[in-house]
């Protein structure tokens, strides 16, 4: 599929988006088929639950994901993932909705990756306090059976 | 709600749920509009299950929306939704109304803290999210990320963990442990 298509985000600015970027979601790729099979008119496709800031980002990870595809890079998805981090900047609040914008949008290798990125933020916290003041979690344990959790992972350990 | 709560476990488990939401209203003293109308309701005083749920709604001003008058001075641009144009939305609005008195005070830990389970938190967000009315509230925590994620995504999420880190974090909090062990 060739050419661009017109989308607008939730905020009202427009995007003139390639074709093959636009395909990468899931949602957008059945919309515009559905526009082509009924041969309706192509008024921009409005986003209503993505913002421009976070619309901005699936475009360019969009460009990374088909330049990837085009890429011999032997291993796309180390480098997506690092590209998504960069995107992000260790902004939880922008991860948080670059996941929101990938799950309405069906972009299943931006969720992967989102995962991804935070499971290994978890993994890579020393203990569960650590966990805890990073992600901002209230320890709901009583002491006991905080003790009686800690004693179990201690025997695994 | 036609199944509504079976069994004597889950009315109790859901009475008690009510009077922890009653209780955090009372607390935040963020529900004014309430309290003027004085029909704060006690969850245990007015029943059980069904009947409690809906005098509890009605506490909170939105069954009889129509009757009490408009909550628009208190949702101000949001979209408030009435309980009487379909049941839904009546919750809808209620966890609107619940997620901003959460936040209102700051105290929004405190749904969670009074026992509200996670996933409910994520409803209440969520709603306020959608009518495009308290977006600014939505994004404006620090501390929502993991709070917003539900908890089929955490699940996925704990699912690319190894086993050790699974077992480390079992002891962050118990809605994390409930859901590893599931997994397990």
């Amino acid at each position: 599929m060739e050419g661009k298509v017109i989308l607008s985000s939730s905020d009202g600015q427009v995007f003139e988006v390639d074709m093959k970027v636009a395909m990468i979601s899931q949602t957008l790729s059945n919309m515009l088929k559905d526009t082509e099979d009924t041969g309706s008119e192509t008024a921009p496709i409005k986003l209503a639950n993505v913002s421009s800031r976070i619309f901005n980002l699936i475009i360019e990870y969009g460009k990374y994901h088909v330049e990837a595809q085009k890429s011999d890079t032997s291993e796309p998805t180390a480098d997506l993932k690092k590209r998504v981090r960069e995107l992000v900047a260790d902004d939880k609040d922008t991860l948080f909705q670059l996941m929101i914008a990938a799950n309405f949008l069906h972009i299943q290798s931006l969720l992967d990756l989102s995962y991804q990125i935070v499971a290994e933020d978890i993994a890579a916290c020393k203990d569960q306090q650590m966990i805890r003041q990073k992600y901002n979690i209230e320890n709901d344990y009583s002491p006991e059976e905080e003790e009686e959790v800690l004693k179990l992972h201690n025997i695994f350990e | 709600m036609a199944s509504w709560r079976e069994s004597d476990e889950e009315k109790e488990a859901y009475t008690n749920w009510l009077k922890l939401g009653i209780g955090t209203c009372r607390e935040d003293g963020s529900n004014g509009d309430i309290k003027r109308k004085g029909k704060v309701m006690d969850a245990e005083e007015k029943g059980q299950g069904k009947e409690a749920y809906t005098n509890w709604l009605k506490a909170l001003g939105i069954g009889p929306c129509r009757e009490y008058g408009s909550n628009e001075d208190r949702h101000g641009k949001g979209k408030v939704m009435n309980a009487d144009d379909a049941a839904p939305k009546g919750l809808y609005s209620w966890l609107t109304l619940r997620a901003e008195s959460c936040v209102e005070d700051g105290s929004r830990k405190d749904a969670e803290r009074n026992g509200e389970s996670s996933h409910c938190t994520v409803r209440v967000r969520r709603s306020c999210g959608e009518d495009g009315s308290n977006k600014a509230v939505y994004f404006m925590e620090e501390s929502m990320f993991i709070d917003l994620i539900p908890e089929d995504v955490l699940n996925i999420i704990f699912c690319k963990l190894p086993l050790h880190t699974l077992l480390q974090i079992k002891s962050v909090c118990t809605s994390w442990k409930m859901i590893i062990s599931s997994s397990l």
